[in-house]
């Protein structure tokens, strides 16, 4: 997330390009060493995702590191060949796999699809076009439908966050961690599904003395804090409401973000030291997150 | 310092004591917790936070919410009063 945020500044203010560039690339080259994608390798009983691209399995948590890449190479023109490489091999294998499959998902963990991880997917692959002028308008209209069709819930708009790949079925309820970062990804993607899910994300939110926060479950479902959410009190998660800064911001909804960023304000802590604020409450991970969605914009979304 | 004087800033003081004391503690605690969370957050995607931290981060937000939303209103409150209430030697 840190090399995203450094490659949006990087396209926002291109006279930071010679600073952040180089650090965006070093960064996504770390979130692509294999001792960090160990939990998936694990998860696949010791399927590496990178030895397996032939394979049918989606790996689809590397998206992160493949956008990560994707974004660094759109902004870095020093960005190393052997890693550019690796880089084209990955987005190649995501790309038949999301054309084969009739959910428009792929797996994350065996059996288990995220529509957030394969909307990072989508992101990886327009961003790969972005940097390398190949042409993946088919598979992104592809996923882009498969969205509307299937992942996202009709009656609140947002999409479930775990799903059977094969079968599209549901499992786990709609929620607004999942369709925040999925909204910050698919603006990378497709805007017509990344401003779907933004108006569906602001829809559930809660507002209190000018202070915004976004329901975790959408109604008629319940459910606690868990990896995705981060704690859920009173309805309403750290994580959905922090995600929804990306679309907020990206999609001009000024009101929303100034009330959600109150939030994340209040409850972040922001220390300011040497020139430099960071959330005291977010530690290495969430202000890394919170750097990507206060960076992003529409100059990184598809057009 | 004469008598009037030191009568007069002890009045002040007890007027504002209670919201110094408690600024001083929250800036003591915010100091703490920055420290304490260069690394590992309170609310970022772990799944373990350290019981020390949270000793620092409760009373430190419920400290935050209160000099933010209710200090005002008491301090606010309390200069009203003070401002409309007959002094005591008005007779």
């Amino acid at each position: 997330m840190i090399a995203l945020g450094l490659a949006q500044l990087c396209l926002a203010h291109p006279a930071w390009k010679e600073r952040y560039a180089p650090v965006a690339t070093r960064a996504a080259a770390k979130s692509f060493l294999p001792e960090m994608r160990d939990f998936g390798t694990r998860a696949w009983k010791g399927e590496d995702a990178l030895a397996s691209l032939d394979g049918p399995h989606g790996h689809a948590y590397l998206a992160y590191a493949a956008l990560a890449l994707g974004m660094a190479r759109v902004v870095d023109p020093a960005f190393p060949r052997d890693l550019a490489a690796q880089h084209d091999a990955l987005i190649a294998a995501y790309e038949r796999r999301l054309l084969a499959s009739p959910t428009g998902l792929i797996e994350t963990y065996p059996g288990e699809a995220y529509p957030t991880d394969v909307a990072a997917v989508a992101a990886a692959i327009a961003v790969h076009g972005r940097a390398t002028g190949a042409d993946h308008a088919a598979v992104l209209a592809r996923w882009a439908e498969r969205v509307r069709a299937v992942q996202i819930d009709p009656a609140s708009g947002l999409v479930v966050q775990r799903m059977g790949a094969a079968d599209g079925r549901a499992h786990d309820a709609p929620r607004g961690s999942g369709t925040g970062l999925a909204a910050y990804f698919a603006g990378f993607a497709d805007r017509d599904v990344a401003e779907r899910l933004a108006t569906a994300l602001l829809r559930h939110e809660s507002t209190l003395l000018g202070f915004g926060a976004i329901r975790e479950y959408a109604d008629g479902h319940r459910g606690g804090g868990d990896v995705d959410s981060g704690p859920v009190v009173l309805g309403v998660s750290v994580a959905a409401t922090g995600f929804a800064l990306a679309p907020a911001r990206a999609f001009g909804h000024r009101d929303a973000f100034t009330r959600i960023y109150r939030t994340t304000a209040l409850f972040g802590l922001p220390v300011a030291s040497g020139g430099r604020v960071r959330f005291a409450s977010g530690g290495a991970i969430g202000n890394a997150l919170l750097l990507a969605f206060l960076t992003s914009g529409p100059e990184v979304a598809a057009r | 310092m004469n008598a009037a004087i030191k009568a007069r800033l002890l009045r002040v003081w007890r007027v504002v004591r209670w919201p110094v004391i408690l600024v001083a503690i929250y800036l003591v605690l915010a100091l703490i917790f920055a420290a304490l969370t260069e690394r590992h957050g309170l609310v970022s995607p772990e799944t373990v936070v350290s019981p020390v931290l949270l000793l620092v981060a409760v009373p430190l937000l419920l400290l935050r919410l209160g000099l933010l939303f209710a200090l005002p209103a008491i301090v606010a409150y309390r200069l009203v009063v003070r401002l409309i209430a007959p002094r005591r030697d008005d007779g």
